[in-house]
């Protein structure tokens, strides 16, 4: 079984591996999106090539785990997640890609008052934040840090829930900032899905650490 | 080997009266109830004191590292291991609330009602049909049409009807090693046991037979209570509804295959099933 372990590290770093990229693809975004500096969008952009790629390299490794060395337990759990993980990080990575196509296809600078009256920085320090959580959870193995992600996800779902009224009275006082205000609205929704992938890795980090489901769960 | 003959042949030949030849169907339920059993070969303690209860009408396996007492475990049950010099049993093994092990327990009896499957396929050097009727003939059964009747029914439990239909008298050393193994597992059908024991039974057979057995198996369980012995993990888990898993003569955990296999409780167990050890 020395090379059933051998072949699940593999796997484990690759999955470390997608989770570095996936968020250095957010965060470049983010910076991009911020400044409004399209040669970095466009880094986001080319680099959608690479995080495709490896989606498809673990992908292909965890169908080859599954099929020859019929993995029960832990080691199941682990490549049930890894599996489900891997997809969530793939759709923060398309998140990016697509607040980077913004920055280059559209030439409108957001007028800084609006990130400011959105909380828009925090909502991105807030993912930052949690995806830091959810590399220390994964690397560590630590449910306790994992969980953490979950308080978290409410700060974002909340300026999600305000963004709308914030928005509104924005476009009342001005209404010249209509297009702009339309986009940040679109990237803020998508912040909001980032939230919620990033608390189903959580949960799959606690089930396949702890073997319980969380999913659908009141979270505490 | 000829301990197998033996016990085989015990088992058949174990007289019962022809008003008991009963549709197995109608028969009682068979639970086992295992109290604080020791067993001892001279010194050596192979067994350190295990509590179980097998429910009826269900597959449980036994799966453990060579020498953890598994096999030793599985042929408590039907007395196997009295022919074992030095053996030595503490405890108590209910089947049906009788304790087997109580001093005016007939032993023939005993094996008629708990049947064994071994792990090399051992059919009688005698045609097909003769195999599964040896039993009955040995317990006084002469009425020809009950005993096809019985040959029939067991040979189709098997699976192994259609395949030798035609070929009733050819000899039973003619057939395959998976055809063999059905053929045993047919013949001790045809005594009506209401368990069966099974040590290893595919190990010795082709991936092909193997799922042929497996398949038995799972449709046995329908009429009967069966403990099965192997070293497959994927075995244990397709086929049976509750995993023991043994270790140095202690039973580790005993639990539902689903949950030995997706979350089990000990890190003993986790660590054997995902060949971490053993």
């Amino acid at each position: 079984m020395a090379n059933a372990q051998y072949q699940r590290d593999l796997l484990n770093e690759s999955g470390a591996e997608m989770l570095a990229i996936c968020t250095s693809q957010l965060e470049k975004a983010k910076d991009a999106f911020l400044n409004h500096d399209s040669d970095l969008a466009e880094e986001v952009i080319l680099n959608e090539v690479r995080v495709n790629a490896l989606d498809l390299r673990i992908e292909k490794s965890c169908e080859k785990f599954l099929a020859l060395y019929n993995p029960v337990a832990i080691d199941l759990r682990f490549i049930m997640a890894i599996r489900k993980i891997n997809f969530d990080l793939e759709r923060i990575a398309d998140h990016a890609y697509s607040i980077s196509k913004y920055v280059v296809e559209v030439d409108e600078k957001i007028p800084p008052h609006l990130f400011k009256a959105l909380q828009f920085q925090e909502m991105y320090d807030t993912i930052v934040n949690m995806l830091e959580k959810i590399t220390e959870a994964y690397e560590n193995k630590d449910v306790k840090v994992a969980r953490k992600v979950f308080k978290k996800d409410k700060i974002l779902d909340k300026i999600n829930a305000d963004s709308f009224a914030v928005l509104e009275t924005e476009i009342k006082k001005d209404n010249n900032i209509i297009s702009e205000a339309l986009l940040l609205f679109s990237v803020i929704k998508k912040m909001e899905r980032v939230g919620d992938l990033i608390k189903n890795i959580a949960e799959e980090i606690i089930f396949y650490i702890d073997a319980e489901v969380v999913k659908h769960k009141k979270k505490k | 080997m000829a301990k197998e003959i033996k016990i085989i042949m015990e088992t058949v030949t174990a007289q019962i009266p022809l008003d008991k030849i009963i549709d197995p169907s109608l028969k009682k339920k068979a639970k086992i109830e295992v109290k604080d059993v020791k067993v001892w070969y001279e010194d050596f303690n192979a067994i350190k004191g295990i509590d179980m209860n097998i429910k009826p009408n269900t597959v449980t396996a036994f799966i453990g590292p060579s020498g953890c007492g598994k096999s030793t475990f599985l042929r408590l049950f039907n007395r196997m291991n009295d022919y074992v010099e030095g053996f030595r049993m503490e405890g108590k093994i209910k089947v049906n609330g009788d304790n087997i092990y109580k001093k005016k327990i007939n032993v023939e009896e005993l094996r008629k009602e708990i049947g064994m499957v071994f792990q090399k396929p051992n059919p009688f050097p005698k045609s097909i049909f003769e195999n599964v009727a040896y039993g009955l003939k040995i317990q006084g059964i002469t009425d020809k049409k009950i005993i096809e009747e019985r040959v029939i029914d067991c040979l189709k439990q098997v699976a192994l009807w259609d395949e030798v239909k035609d070929d009733l008298k050819k000899s039973a050393m003619a057939l395959s090693g998976g055809q063999q193994q059905r053929l045993c597992i047919a013949r001790t059908l045809a005594v009506q046991p209401s368990i069966i024991l099974m040590d290893e039974p595919t190990s010795a057979l082709d991936p092909i037979s193997t799922a042929k057995v497996e398949e038995l198996i799972f449709k046995l369980k329908e009429k009967y209570t069966i403990v099965i012995v192997t070293h497959n993990m994927q075995q244990a888990s397709r086929i049976s509804d509750y995993t023991a898993f043994f270790y140095l003569g202690e039973l580790v955990e005993y639990n539902k295959t689903k949950t030995i296999f997706t979350n089990p409780e000990k890190q003993q167990t986790e660590n054997y099933i995902t060949g971490r050890f053993g």
